[in-house]
């Protein structure tokens, strides 16, 4: 057999052509176990969209803006979900991901930045499909200024993926944290616009959800998206900001863990 | 080649550290033996010369390709056919990856097709295969934790003519218990002991060192034993 087997020369992978060979088996093994495997990451957002628009229809709701409740919903949920999904998966891919470490140099960092550039493709992709065809079943507005709208939603990435990387490094540590993030981030739902507007808020309640990043994000998109809306939350630097904070508090806090062996995997 | 220098590996949790300001050097080509008693930390050390675990103090030097332990079949997801896993593993590591399936087909000899999920497969089928996947690459180090063939009597004699070709142009670091298995394959010894790693003549005599320290330990426990 030694004789036969053929003996290739030593290459390494590049830092870009693991990361995509990381991202390729994440996007295979995501949802491998499903029947309908991939099409998930696209039925969740519809899903929600839809279900909120039927609550608007029961409740006989009105969005605040002279538009439709499907486009107006659909501001709201998706940079929602691509916040809340990039935690989801990079939290997710430290631990099922783990044994890529022995493939000298798949580093953490590597396996967190192949989740969440996936998770990047992935809101691209479900913006363009869902707003797309919102726009052409129910004849919706087109975007007023579709790159303020690409940006609101990169940013809903950016502070998903700056606090995805704190979750997924304190997950490898603590089982309740692991649990408890689900909890943690469920008030945000409710406070991040998806349902109302910022103008629609009383004074105190205005000021008191100024403090949330995903209200901002929201509000950017939606005053990209709907000519002549303007909202008094929607300031770029404040959930940047954020996520900035929370992806640079991340790494002393990785080196905490990696230096004390601290992690609840065995790998 | 591989460089312990003043190592102290101490896992958090852990009553003592598997390694304490431990010193050692795996040179090229060289076949060295860890016999280590179980639950003595064998694994940690693997993770650490495989480059994942971190020192608590001191440091560790390697230079050339270091292997996984051989036959690790962590990698291998089991809802991932088996050919799209050694896809991934072959593109993650810069093997061409129609080589390298071919490679580890061949070895393995599945009953099953590659396209099938790897959980599909039998636990000797799965450890043909990661074995195969772990020598399909060519390293400077290859790293042997406990499993050094795998298989029948048929497919560890293959194993073994894979491995031994291999280690023509390559060094072996082989943590075990097992003082027969090191004498066959390594031609140093160290025994991992008070975490230290201690150069022994054979795996014999690490053997009996081992097994004298284990008397003394237990003699502490229970004088009554004396």
């Amino acid at each position: 057999m030694s004789d036969a087997a053929p003996l290739f020369a030593v290459t390494y992978a590049g830092r870009a052509d693991r990361i995509a060979a990381l991202m390729l088996r994440e996007r295979q093994s995501r949802f491998a176990a499903s029947a309908i495997g991939y099409v998930w990451a696209f039925l969740t957002p519809v899903t929600w969209i839809a279900l909120v628009v039927i609550v608007f229809h029961l409740l006989n709701r009105f969005p605040p803006i002279h538009v439709g409740p499907e486009i107006f919903v659909a501001t709201g949920i998706l940079p929602y979900l691509v916040f809340r999904q990039t935690i989801t998966s990079m939290s997710r891919s430290v631990v099922s991901a783990r044994h890529m470490l022995f493939l000298r140099p798949v580093s953490m960092n590597e396996i967190m930045l192949a989740s969440a550039l996936l998770d990047f493709i992935n809101m691209a992709v479900a913006a363009i499909v869902i707003f797309g065809a919102i726009t052409f079943l129910f004849d919706a507005p087109m975007p007023a200024t579709p790159a303020g709208v690409a940006l609101a939603m990169v940013l809903a990435w950016c502070l998903g993926t700056g606090f995805g990387r704190l979750a997924a490094v304190l997950v490898l540590v603590s089982d309740s944290f692991s649990r408890s993030i689900p909890i943690l981030l469920r008030p945000l739902f409710w406070l991040s616009g998806i349902f109302y507007t910022a103008g629609e808020l009383s004074g105190a309640l205005q000021t008191a959800l100024w403090f949330s990043p995903t209200f901002h994000i929201v509000e950017l998109l939606r005053e990209s998206y709907f000519n002549g809306y303007a909202s008094p939350i929607s300031n770029i630097w404040y959930p940047l900001g954020i996520a900035g904070g929370l992806w640079l508090l991340s790494i002393p806090v990785e080196r905490v863990i990696t230096a004390r062996t601290a992690s609840r995997y065995r790998i | 080649m591989i460089a312990l220098r003043d190592v102290t590996l101490w896992p958090t949790g852990a009553a003592r550290p598997v390694l304490y300001r431990a010193n050692a050097i795996f040179g090229d080509r060289q076949r060295i033996g860890i016999l280590a008693p179980a639950a003595s930390g064998k694994t940690t050390i693997a993770r650490l010369l495989c480059g994942i675990e971190r020192p608590a103090s001191g440091s560790v030097l390697s230079t050339g390709r270091v292997s996984w332990p051989l036959g690790h079949a962590g990698m291998l997801h089991p809802e991932l056919t088996a050919a799209d896993n050694l896809h991934h593993l072959a593109r993650t590591i810069g093997e061409d990856p129609a080589h390298y399936i071919a490679f580890c087909q061949s070895f393995a000899a599945l009953d099953r097709p590659l396209s099938a999920r790897m959980k599909s497969f039998s636990p000797a089928e799965r450890a043909r295969l990661a074995y195969a996947a772990s020598l399909a690459i060519r390293c400077d180090t290859y790293i042997a934790d406990e499993t050094i063939t795998v298989g029948d009597a048929e497919t560890r004699a293959k194993s073994e003519a894979l491995l031994r070709g291999r280690l023509d142009h390559a060094g072996l670091i082989f943590l075990s218990r097992n003082a027969r298995q090191l004498d066959a394959w390594c031609d140093h010894i160290l025994l991992l002991t008070d975490g230290m790693l201690r150069p022994c003549p054979s795996a014999k005599v690490a053997q009996a060192a081992c097994d004298l320290a284990a008397e003394r330990r237990q003699n502490r426990k229970d004088p009554a034993h004396v």
